[in-house]
C-alpha cells in the first residue's frame, strides 16, 4: 500500500531502536483514530494501537515485548492509511513482533502453528481449521465449510520463505 | 566624500548578551580585526543595539573621524536600519556602514565549536570590512503616496479595515468577487463565545460601508491585474455583469419572485435553493439582484423575460457587459479570508456528500440561521425529520499531515456551540463532540466550554472516529475510542456535523501571484515577521487583514483588520515612502544592449532604450526594481551592477573569507 513499502522494508531488515527512529512514534498525539477503527480493537480488548505507540514512545517496549498483546494486530493498515500524523501503529507494531522474535521469545502457540503450517502446508493456517478470536482452533468441518486444496509444490516455497529468516521463530524447527 | 580620502572604519563587536559571547571569544576577535589596516577602532560591547552601544558609534564617528562603520552582531533583518540611524545621526550617509552576522550566522549554530566559532566570527567581520571600504553613499528617494486604499475582500476583515480607513478621512475602494459584502461572517447564525446574533452585529457595519462617503463599493468585481509599487499600485478590476442596471434598481425584489428558474443557493452551500435572478442573501448589500446566465431561460434559450417585464424601474439589461476599471492607489489590504477544506474530495471515510446526513459546521449555521434554507429549523437533510442524537467531529482534515498540518484556530470552539445550537433548539436531543484536544484559547472561550459542558445532554468524547459508515437501513454509525472512559463506543447518530479544517479563499493564490507576496508552506499569506510585524508582507505597501494570514476566529481577524488599516493610514498620511536604495544601474559604457537582463527582471523594471547616439541600452526603473540581483548576476559585461553589493564589494569580500 501507497508509502509504506519502503519502510516496510525496514521495519523487517533493521532493529527496534532504528524502527523506531524511523517511525517517530514520538509525533504522536493521541487522536484516537487508531484504536476507533481498529479491526483487531474490535475483538481483542485489550489491543489499543495508540496505547502500543504511547507505551513504545515512553520507553515501554520491553514490557511490549514480553506480552501477547502485540500479536493481536490483524494487518489490515488502516491505522497507518489514516493517522494525521504519518506514523504507522502497525509497523510499530511489527517491529515489536520482529524483536520479540529476534530476543528469541516465542509468541502464542498460534503463531507457531500459523508459521509451521505455512512451511509445511502453504497456508496460514490448517486448511481444516479456523481461528477463533481467542485464539482457539475450530473445525471447518463442524461450520460447514468445504475442505480447501493442497497447494503442489510445496519444498520450493519452503525454501522461498527461509530465506526471510522464518526459522528464527522459536519452536518452529 | 573625496574619492582619494583615507578610509577609516570603525568596528564594534556585539556580545548580544551571551547569545554571542558565550560562544564566540570576542576579546580575540578584537585583537584580531584591530590589525586589520584602515581599522581605526575596534570595540565589543554587551548590547550594541541599547542607547549606549549606539552612542558609542555616534561618538566614535565623531571624535575619531570615522568614514565606514562595521558593527558584528545579530542579522541585518534584525537590526540594520537600527545601526544605519546611529550611522546618520553621526553624521555618515548611513550606507556606509556594513554589518557581520556573527549570532544566526556564527554563535548559534557552532554552539559546541568555539574555537572554530571564533575563527569564523573573524572571518566574516574582515569580510565586513572588506566591503566596508568600497563602500560608496547610496541616496535614498522620498515617493509620493497616493491618499487611496485598495481592500480586496468585502468579508468581516475588509469591511473593519474599510470603515477604519475611510473614518481617519481617506479614499477606499472595497473589492467583493460575489454579489454582496458579508463573507462567511454573513453565514453564521451567532458568533461564539457570547452568542451574539452574528447579523445583528454584522449588518449595521455593511450598511455603514454602503452609506459612507469615503468608501466605494465594487462587489461583483475580481481584481485582474495589478503592477507597480508602494505608493503608486496600478490596478484593474473586472466588473462582472449583474445584467440589472444598480442606477434603477431598488431591491423590491419583485424580479426574484417572479423568475421561474431556480439553481442551488451558493450563499446557502448548496442546501438551499436560489432563483436564476437572485439576491445574494436577504440582507445583501448592496441590495441589487445578480442574474445567473447559467441558469437563466433568457440567457439559455432565448425565452421568458419575466423579470424584464415586471420589474417597475425597468432596471434589467440584459445587454450589460463585463467592464474594466483602472484604479491607482497608494496601499492594498488583502483580506481575502478563507474557504472550507474540501472534505468530500479528500476525505472520503467521513462520507461528506455521499451521505445526506453529513454536514459541515458552515452548513449547519445555515440550518440554524432564521433567514436560512430551514427557517432556523434543525432538520436532518436527508428526511427533513428533527435529529435526536447529533455526532459533532472535530479536527476534520486539521492538524493532520496528509491533509492540513495546522489547527483551524475556531473548530473547536465553533463545535462546542454547535453542540449548544442543537440542545438549546431540540432539548431531548443528545450531542456527542468527539474531539482530539479542546483549544479553547481566546477570551471567553474557556468559560463558554465550562457552560456547555453543564448540560447533561452534551458529551464529550476524546478520541477521533476513523470513519464513518453506513447501515443497510441507511443509518449512520460509526465506532470512536474514548480514552476518557477507556472503551470503544459505537455512535448511531441521526446528523453527523464536521467541524472542518480551512484553506486560503480559493482567489487568493492569483492575487499572490499578481502582487508577487510570498506565501507560507500552509498556502497563506506570509507575515513580515509572525510576532513584530504581522500585518506586513514581503511586498511594501500590501497588507493582510484576517484569514488570508492564517485561520482566524472573529476577535484576531477584527484586531488584524485594524492593525491593517493603521498601517495603510499611516502610510497615507506620511504623504511619501522611501525607497530601498539597493538598486540595479546600468553603467552604459559597458552595456552592450544584449538585452539577456530584460526578460529574466521579475518586476518588468528593465526596458531597452535608444540614447541619443543611437546606441541601445537597458534601463532600470528604479520605483519597479526591488534589488534582487538576478540582472546583476547575468549580466554578461558587468554593465549591471546592484548598489550596495557590487561586484567588486562582493568579490573583496569572498577574497577576506578564503584568505
Amino acid at each position: 500500500m501507497f508509502i509504506l513499502s519502503r519502510r516496510l522494508i525496514l521495519t523487517f531488515k533493521f532493529s527496534l531502536e532504528d524502527t523506531v527512529k524511523e517511525l517517530r512514534p514520538q509525533l504522536c498525539y493521541q487522536c484516537m483514530k487508531c484504536s476507533s477503527g481498529c479491526t483487531a480493537a474490535k475483538v481483542v480488548d485489550k489491543y489499543r494501537p495508540h496505547e502500543i505507540v504511547a507505551l513504545v514512545k515512553a520507553g515501554y517496549s520491553d514490557e511490549l515485548i514480553n506480552s501477547d498483546v502485540i500479536w493481536a494486530c490483524s494487518a489490515c493498515l488502516k491505522c497507518a492509511e489514516y493517522c494525521p500524523q504519518r506514523l504507522s501503529p502497525f509497523e510499530v507494531v511489527m517491529a515489536l513482533r520482529n524483536e520479540a522474535i529476534v530476543r528469541g521469545r516465542a509468541p502464542p502457540k498460534s503463531f507457531v502453528e500459523m508459521a509451521k503450517s505455512i512451511l509445511e502446508l502453504g497456508h496460514i493456517q490448517k486448511p481444516m481449521y479456523i481461528m477463533s478470536k481467542d485464539f482457539e482452533e475450530v473445525s471447518r468441518t463442524e461450520l460447514g465449510l468445504p475442505e480447501m486444496p493442497k497447494p503442489k509444490d510445496i519444498e520450493k516455497f519452503k525454501q522461498h520463505v527461509l530465506l526471510v529468516g522464518f526459522e528464527k521463530l522459536k519452536g518452529i524447527v | 566624500m573625496v574619492e582619494s580620502e583615507e578610509i577609516r572604519i570603525g568596528v564594534y563587536v556585539c556580545h548580544c548578551g551571551l547569545n554571542i559571547a558565550s560562544v564566540v571569544d570576542i576579546n580575540k576577535v578584537i585583537e584580531e580585526v584591530s590589525k586589520v589596516p584602515n581599522v581605526v577602532v575596534a570595540k565589543e560591547y554587551q548590547f550594541m543595539c541599547s542607547q549606549p552601544g549606539q552612542n558609542m558609534i555616534i561618538e566614535d564617528i565623531k571624535q575619531r573621524h570615522l568614514n565606514r562603520v562595521v558593527v558584528a552582531a545579530c542579522s541585518p533583518r534584525m537590526h540594520e536600519p537600527t545601526f544605519q540611524k546611529a550611522v546618520e545621526e553621526g553624521g555618515l550617509n548611513p550606507y556606509l556602514f556594513e554589518m557581520a552576522n556573527i549570532r544566526e550566522h556564527c554563535s548559534w549554530v557552532h554552539e559546541k565549536e568555539k574555537d572554530a566559532a571564533t575563527d569564523k566570527a573573524i572571518k566574516l567581520v574582515n569580510a565586513a570590512i572588506a566591503k566596508a571600504r568600497l563602500l560608496k553613499p547610496l541616496n535614498v528617494e522620498k515617493v509620493k503616496v497616493i491618499p487611496k486604499a485598495l481592500v480586496i475582500g468585502g468579508g468581516i476583515a475588509g469591511i473593519r479595515a474599510s470603515l477604519d480607513i475611510a473614518n481617519a478621512g481617506f479614499q477606499v475602494h472595497l473589492v467583493e468577487t460575489r454579489p454582496s459584502i458579508g463573507g462567511n461572517m454573513a453565514r453564521l447564525d451567532k458568533t461564539f463565545p457570547t452568542l451574539d446574533c452574528s447579523q445583528c452585529i454584522l449588518t449595521p457595519l455593511m450598511v455603514e460601508v454602503s452609506r459612507h462617503p469615503n468608501i466605494i463599493l465594487r462587489t461583483y468585481t475580481d481584481v485582474v491585474d495589478i503592477s507597480g509599487s508602494v505608493g503608486n499600485f496600478k490596478v484593474k478590476l473586472l466588473k462582472k455583469p449583474r445584467y440589472v442596471d444598480a442606477t434603477k434598481c431598488t431591491g423590491c425584489g419583485v424580479c426574484v419572485t417572479k423568475c421561474p428558474w431556480t439553481a442551488p443557493s451558493e450563499f446557502e452551500l448548496g442546501l438551499g435553493k436560489r432563483k436564476a435572478i437572485y439576491f445574494e442573501f436577504p440582507q445583501a448589500v448592496p441590495l441589487i439582484p445578480v442574474i445567473d446566465p447559467e441558469h437563466c431561460m433568457y440567457f439559455q434559450k432565448g425565452t421568458c423575460r419575466a423579470c424584464e417585464r415586471f420589474c417597475p424601474t425597468k432596471a434589467i439589461d440584459f445587454n450589460q457587459k463585463p467592464e474594466e476599471v483602472e484604479l491607482e492607489v497608494g496601499v492594498i489590504i488583502l483580506a481575502t479570508g478563507y474557504s472550507l477544506y474540501d472534505v468530500a474530495k479528500t476525505m472520503p471515510e467521513y462520507g461528506y456528500r455521499k451521505y445526506k446526513d453529513v454536514i459541515t459546521g458552515l452548513e449547519l449555521e445555515r440550518l440554524v440561521s432564521a433567514s436560512g434554507p430551514t427557517k432556523g429549523h434543525i432538520v436532518r437533510p436527508s428526511d427533513g425529520k428533527e435529529p435526536k442524537k447529533v455526532a459533532i467531529i472535530l479536527c476534520v482534515g486539521s492538524r493532520d499531515e496528509k491533509h492540513l498540518r495546522y489547527c483551524c484556530r475556531f473548530g473547536c470552539v465553533a463545535g462546542i456551540k454547535h453542540a449548544y445550537y442543537i440542545v438549546s433548539y431540540i432539548p431531548d436531543a443528545e450531542v456527542y463532540i468527539c474531539y482530539r484536544d479542546i483549544r479553547t484559547f481566546g477570551k471567553g472561550y474557556e468559560e463558554f466550554y465550562e457552560r456547555i459542558r453543564n448540560y447533561e445532554n452534551v458529551k464529550f468524547i476524546r478520541g477521533s472516529p476513523m470513519e464513518i459508515l453506513q447501515d443497510a437501513d441507511g443509518s449512520l454509525y460509526f465506532d470512536v475510542f474514548d480514552a476518557n472512559t477507556n472503551r470503544v463506543v459505537t455512535l448511531r447518530p441521526d446528523l453527523v456535523v464536521l467541524e472542518t479544517g480551512v484553506v486560503p479563499h480559493t482567489t487568493f493564490k492569483e492575487l499572490a501571484k499578481l502582487l508577487k507576496c510570498s506565501i507560507g508552506p500552509d498556502g497563506f499569506a506570509l507575515e513580515l515577521h509572525p510576532k513584530l510585524r504581522p500585518t506586513e508582507t514581503s511586498v511594501d505597501g500590501v497588507f493582510l487583514a484576517g484569514a488570508v494570514q492564517g485561520p482566524k476566529d472573529i476577535p484576531d481577524t477584527v484586531a488584524q483588520a485594524g492593525a491593517a488599516a493603521s498601517s495603510a493610514i499611516a502610510l497615507m498620511s506620511k504623504g511619501y515612502v522611501e525607497t530601498v536604495p539597493y538598486v540595479a544601474s546600468i553603467n552604459e559604457d559597458l552595456c552592450s544592449g544584449c538585452g539577456i537582463c530584460q526578460p529574466l527582471c521579475a518586476f518588468d523594471a528593465i526596458s531597452l532604450v535608444k540614447k541619443e547616439d543611437g546606441k541601445q541600452v537597458a534601463s532600470v526603473d528604479i520605483s519597479k526594481c526591488k534589488g534582487c540581483g538576478v540582472c546583476a548576476a547575468a549580466c554578461p559585461s558587468g554593465a549591471a551592477q546592484q548598489l550596495g553589493f557590487s561586484d567588486d564589494q562582493i568579490l573583496a569580500m569572498v577574497r577576506a573569507l578564503t584568505r
